[in-house]
This record gives structure tokens, sequence and C-alpha cells, in this order.
């Protein structure tokens, strides 16, 4: 519901520039018939009600999205509004306002954003009850109204003359109108009808009911009421001699003076006055045909300039596999010097998931780490981003100039603080790695292949089970992994394929993400799986999955070993503070020997198997950039610091 | 309820009575639709309220008049418009209104600029 809600909002901020536009020619153009402005207005309806997405290079409407729909999942929540002064003063604020705290379980946009699509369905619902309670009101009030031959109602109850009735529109009139003003009202309420007017407000209500937030909508909506009701009294008017004029005047005077009973009754909605209407009349010249041609242009201009969108993007992204061609910013106090090699071969599909390959894996590790949600950084975002310019190969500023569009590697595991943008420029594509709101690492891509397609093979991603062996056999739908030690597991469920890689749900509801992709040219598979025969994938104790975001290699890791040597393995994170050199062993799991997980959360890491003895080994950089390394064994259940110091 | 004379519409239904009675209450809903468009609740409603007001008696199945038209019109009185709900349309409706109310000053200015439209052609 938060999405319909965002949408409306998106579509009303576009249609409010042309209301605005709408108010603007009304206030210059005093000549123009007034079927120009209900016409106009009719155009906005449009705009509010039918989803049109053309994009022509003659819009005038800015930004298409200005709220993304994704915006409550966004670190960095910004609006778009296609103009980069507004974007530039409200984007920092909100930011700083609204920006999601590091492991805070509720995003304050999250709860602004629920609570406005209840707010707004309430005022919609409220607005529709209103329309529906009134109509039935009004009839049950003239329910002894009486039809003349002529097929006007004529009720007691009725103070002025109205229509009521959409398919078969009614005419009431006071029952105690006298037969001269009967015959000009007549000509008023007929020509209602022929303009289709009883059709048209109540619609244009019915869209206010929807579009209520919006002030805008609401200036329509009285102006519209005002040209519809002027527009009737032009075409009344428009074959009429002066007599004819004077005599049709003279009975909106005599209306207009009516005293209407008990206390002072409310303007309606954009009611015109008598004054103003026989003024208006007094004032009304047919319409020549250079005033009718210059309508109908503004009419078409109205419609190309305010109901198409600007031209997107034409820098798409290509979708295929990346890997890293160098390191282009580096921020000075990283404590590791990465390499090109470092950066995972990336793979960007078409539907905008990204996934990463890891080197310490086994060659089949590819896992989703997100999706791209298209962003809009503030040049105080970057002057965040990358606080020292001369790390920048060629300066911030230089780069900033280049960059078509930002996207955040949005995935599950946003909740280290860390973030991942792409960024989509005249040099191609960048991947900036970063923690809080700082880049630590850019590296520039270049394309290895484009995406094939089809393929076969197969991993998992999901890391609820690490460091199996996986059996698929497609024709009983089961997953078997292998624990060691001859325990399995074996998930049964179906497999559905969603967005770039399978699901599969058990029956006690566990569920293994898969993505398959070849082995030979590591593309992404995306054919229906029961095109796969059966395949294994072993691994070996020592090598790991990595999930999510990839941690700096020195400073933690998880292994599925048999840490307390009592047969059973486990799944073990721990973390190396640099500074103290310290090792934490944070949380485990079990696997029982009957094959059913007890499992907490965790990530992986690396140890290597040296003469017999497990190592894990790394190394970082300090901030005079030396390289600096450790290696600690693993033995009786402890890790050991055996060996560190400086490389040169 | 007061006395008061009939609205227009009632004072149709009224003259259908008075021209017809006695009359069966069917012929009276036939009449009532055929010349006022009334479904027969409303033409019973209405019959009930004027019979209320004396006007008029259902003598099981047949209406007769009590006061006769004549008798009924020499009794003058105040009318009173019904205010309220009817004073104010729906913001959805087309309509005919003019709500705001005129002073003479005013009155006069558009009174005279009728008189030039008349003229002006």
């Amino acid at each position: 519901m938060e999405a319909v809600f965002i949408r409306l909002l998106n579509v009303s901020l576009s249609a409010s520039l042309l209301i605005l536009a709408i108010a603007l020619v009304r206030a210059i153009f005093k000549r123009a018939p007034r079927w120009l402005y209900t016409v106009l207005w009719a155009l906005v309806g449009v705009r509010l009600t039918v989803p049109i997405d053309i994009e022509s290079i003659f819009s005038l409407v800015p930004s298409r999205i200005t709220v993304s729909e994704n915006i409550t999942d966004a670190r960095h929540p910004t609006v778009d509004t296609g103009v980069p002064v507004i974007n530039e003063m409200i984007n920092p604020g909100m930011q700083t306002a609204l920006a999601p705290e590091v492991g805070a379980s509720v995003n304050p946009l999250q709860v602004i954003v629920a609570a406005a699509g209840l707010v707004w369905l309430f005022g919609a619902i409220l607005m529709l009850l209103y329309m529906l309670i009134s109509y039935l009101l009004l009839l049950y009030r003239h329910r002894e109204a009486a039809r003349d031959e002529d097929g006007v109602y004529v009720s007691d109850a009725a103070a002025s003359p109205f229509i009521l009735g959409i398919i078969r529109p009614r005419i009431y009139l006071p029952s105690d109108i006298d037969a001269a003003d009967r015959e000009e009202v007549l000509l008023h309420e007929r020509a209602h009808i022929d303009r289709l007017d009883h059709l048209l407000k109540p619609l244009a209500f019915t869209v206010l009911c929807i579009y209520w937030f919006n002030p805008l909508i609401w200036l329509g909506y009285v102006l519209l009421s005002r040209d519809i009701e002027l527009a009737c009294d032009e075409r009344v008017a428009r074959n009429m001699t002066g007599e004819e004029r004077a005599a049709y005047a003279k009975t909106l005077l005599r209306l207009g003076c009516r005293r209407t009973g008990i206390g002072a009754c409310p303007l309606a909605f954009g009611e015109v006055g008598a004054d103003e209407r026989i003024r208006a009349l007094a004032k009304y010249k047919k319409p020549g045909i250079a005033i009718i041609a210059v309508s109908v242009v503004l009419i078409i201009a109205a419609a190309v300039c305010f109901l198409t969108y600007r031209k997107s993007d034409d820098h798409p992204i290509s979708e295929g596999v990346y890997y890293a061609a160098d390191v282009s910013y580096l921020n000075p106090f990283s404590s590791y010097i990465p390499r090109a090699e470092d950066l995972p071969i990336t793979v960007i599909t078409a539907e905008g998931a990204v996934l990463l390959r890891t080197e310490e894996l086994s060659d089949l590790s590819y896992r989703e780490v997100g999706r791209l949600h298209s962003i809009y950084v503030s040049a105080a975002m970057y002057e965040q981003l990358f606080p020292s310019q001369y790390a920048f190969r060629d300066g911030l500023e230089s780069f900033k100039d280049t960059v078509f569009d930002v996207w955040s590697i949005e995935g599950p595991l946003s909740d280290n603080g860390s973030f991942t943008y792409l960024f989509n420029t005249e040099a191609g594509l960048f991947i900036a790695e970063g923690i809080e709101d700082t880049v630590w690492v850019m590296w520039r891509l270049a394309m290895a292949e484009p995406m094939p397609k089809e393929l076969y093979t197969s991993t998992y991603t999901d890391g609820t089970v690490g460091g199996a062996a996986i059996t698929i056999d497609t024709k009983r739908r089961t997953a078997t992994l292998s624990l060691g030690e001859g325990s399995t597991y074996t998930a049964r469920g179906s497999f559905i394929y969603e967005n770039g890689y399978f699901v599969l749900t058990t029956a006690d509801n566990f569920e293994f993400k898969l993505t398959f992709y070849d082995t030979g040219t590591h593309l992404i598979f995306r054919e229906e799986l029961s095109e796969l025969k059966g395949h294994t994938l072993e691994i070996v104790d020592g090598q790991s999955f990595a999930k999510g975001y990839p941690i700096p290699k020195t400073a933690s890791g998880t292994i599925f070993t048999d840490l307390d040597a009592d047969g059973a393995m486990e799944l073990v994170y721990a973390t190396c503070s640099s500074g103290s050199l310290n090792w934490f062993i944070h949380k485990n799991g079990r696997i029982t020997a009957s094959g059913n997980l007890d499992f907490t959360d965790y990530d992986i890491i690396t140890f290597t198997e040296e003469d017999g003895a497990l190592y894990l080994i790394g190394e970082f950089c300090d901030t005079d950039l030396h390289k600096y390394y450790y290696r600690a064994e693993y033995g009786s259940g402890k890790l050991r610091l055996v060996a560190e110091g400086v490389r040169a | 309820m007061k006395e008061s004379r009939l609205g227009t519409v009632e004072a149709r239904f009224a003259a259908i009575i008075w021209d017809n009675a006695p009359l069966s209450t069917g012929e009276l809903v036939a009449l009532a639709h055929e010349r006022l468009g009334w479904q027969r609740t409303t033409t019973y409603t209405v019959l009930k309220r004027l019979s209320e007001r004396g006007l008029f008696i259902n003598d099981g199945g047949t209406v007769r008049v009590l006061i006769g038209r004549e008798e009924f019109y020499s009794r003058e009185s105040e009318r009173v418009v019904e205010a309220g709900f009817g004073g104010s349309l729906p913001a959805f409706v087309a309509a005919f209104t003019s709500k705001k109310a005129l002073d003479k000053d005013e009155i006069d200015e558009l009174l005279a600029l009728i008189e030039k439209m008349k003229n002006g052609g």
C-alpha cells in the first residue's frame, strides 16, 4: 500500500506542474473561451488517472519518479525532483534527518511512509463516503419531486436549480420558480448536460478524493468548478442577441437575490457569484477563429509538455560479467591495500541484481549481494564519501562531472554499516565500497564478457549451511547437503525461479536460494530448472563461502569446522581487532549427528592448512602504508598468534 | 406542525385529490404516477402527511376531502422555506447556484449593465 501511495505522490507532483501552468495561462489569456480551461483541467484529470509513460523531448516535467518506491530501504534516502538546485536543497537535510541508524531495527522513513499511507487511505475513504452519502441524501431530500412533461423535476425542497445523476441526468428546479426564469435556467442546465458537466464534475471530485493530500489538486478542482459554470454561461450566450442575453442576465440577478432562508448559506465549491457571471456575460464576445486556433494549440502543447516525461537515461548499464581493471580511489586511512584482484568478479544482470564471486571460495561461488536502486548523491554527499581529494586520481571535481547516475546496491545484509555504490560515468562503471558515510575503496570495472543465454552447474547462495556438498535431484526435487562425516541433510521442496535465482522452500520452511552458473564462463543460468541434470558440488573442509558484503580480510571471518573436536561440526565466528590483535569467538552453531540443523547467524572466513595444522593468515596496511601481517594457529579450540610483523 | 401553505408540488398533488375525490387509493397512486412521476410509497407518505394536517382522510381505501380547496386557500400564512441541507449543494453537483447576497448598490450597477447588454447587442 505504501508503494501505491508513493506512486500517487509522484504522479500528483507532475500534475501539479500542469495545474500551475494552467493557472498562469488563465491569468494571462483573458480573451480565451472558457471551454479551453475545462479541457485543460480534463487533461489534468487524465494525467492523474491514466498511467501514461510516454517520453518526449518537449516534456516540461522534470522527474518521473521523484520519490523512489524503495526509499524506505535506502541507506541514504534521497528524492530526485529532476531539478538539481532543488535536489541540493532538500537532500542533504533529508539524509541527515532520515538516514537509518546502523543496527536500528526500524528505519524512520519506513514509519513515516507507512503512517502517511494509512492517513492517505483513511482520508480518501472518508471523502468517497462523503460523496456517496451526499448523493443519497440529495435523492432522499427530493424524493417528492414531481416530474413535468418536459422531463424536468420540480421539488418543494429545492432552493436552487441543479442536476443530479450520471447516466440519466435529471434537472431539478425549485417548485416556485416562475415561468420566465424557468426558461432561462433550463437553457443553462441543458447546456451543462450538453457539455457533459454532469459527468465531468463527479469524475473530477472522485479524482480529488484520491489525491486529496495535494493542495494544488484542490486548487485545480475549485478553478475547474468555476470554469465549468462560466463556460456553460458562454455556451448559452454564444448565439444570443443582446436582448436575449439581457433576459438571461436578469434571471441570474433574480435568482441571485433570493433569500435562501434561515442562516447564511456557505459558498459551495467554486460557485461563481451572480455579479461575476453577469459581468462576464456583458463582456463576452464569440471568439474568432484566431482565438480558437490559439486555444487548440495550447491544449496540444499542454498535453505534450505535461503528460509526457523527459527522455530517460541514455546511459543504460549493460548487463554482463565485470572484473576490476584498477583501483581508482583509495581512502588513505584504509587498513589494507586492495588490489584489483581483490574485487570479486561482479555480475550485473538485466534485472538489476548484482552477484559477486569471491576468490577464497571454490570457483563455484556466486552469491547475490543485492539489487540496484537508483539514488541521488548531492554535492555535500560527494564531499563526505570521498573526503581526501588527493586520493582521487584526477581529483573529485572532474570525477563528479562525468557521473551520469549513481546506484546503491542494497541487499539483505545492510546491518554492518557498510554500503556499495555503483557509479555510472562517462569513463565506465565504478564500484565504491565504504562504511558509514565514507568510501574506503573504489574500483573501475571493465567488462569481461556479456551475459550468455544459458548455462548449467550450481551452487547455493544462502548462508544457512556452509561448507557442504550439495546434490540437486531435479526429478525428485530435492537438495541434499552432505555435511561431512557421513551426515546429510535433505531438503525437499519445490523450486521456484524468481528474479535471477532459484528458491527452494522446504516443508519446514527453510529457504535455500540458489544461483546456477557455468563453471567455465561463470555466467548465470536463467533457464528452467528442469533443464538441469543432477550435479554435485564438493567442498573440502578448509574452503569457505562468504555471505553478504566482502569483509576486509584481516578483520573477521567464520569457519565451518569441528572446533572442539567433539565429532560435530560447528560454525565459528571470530574477529580480530587490529589494535590489540586479540581474537574473539562470537557465536557458533551445531549440526547434530542425525543431520538436523541447529544454527545461528554466521559469516565465514578462511583457514589455511599447512603441515597438518590450521592457520589463520592475514595482512593489512597501517596508515603509514606498511604491510602488516599476522599468523595465528588454531588448535585445541583456541587461536594462538604465532607470528606477526611488518613487511617492507 | 404549523399551518402553512402547501409547497407547489404538494399543491399539485392536493389538486389531484380535490379534482377527483372521492377516489380509491389505487386510482390516486395511478394518477400521481402519471402526472408527477411518483412511486406508490411517495404517494402514501404525502397523503398521510396531508391527512394529518386535516385536509384529507383515507377512509379504508377511499380518499375523501375534509377541507375543500377554497376553504384551504382562504387561510393565508407565512411560507417557510425549508433550510438546512437543502440550502447547500454538495461539491460535485452541477448547479445554477449563486449564493452571495447582493446589496442594493451592486444590484443597481448590474441592472445598468443589463440594460447596456440589451442595447449593445
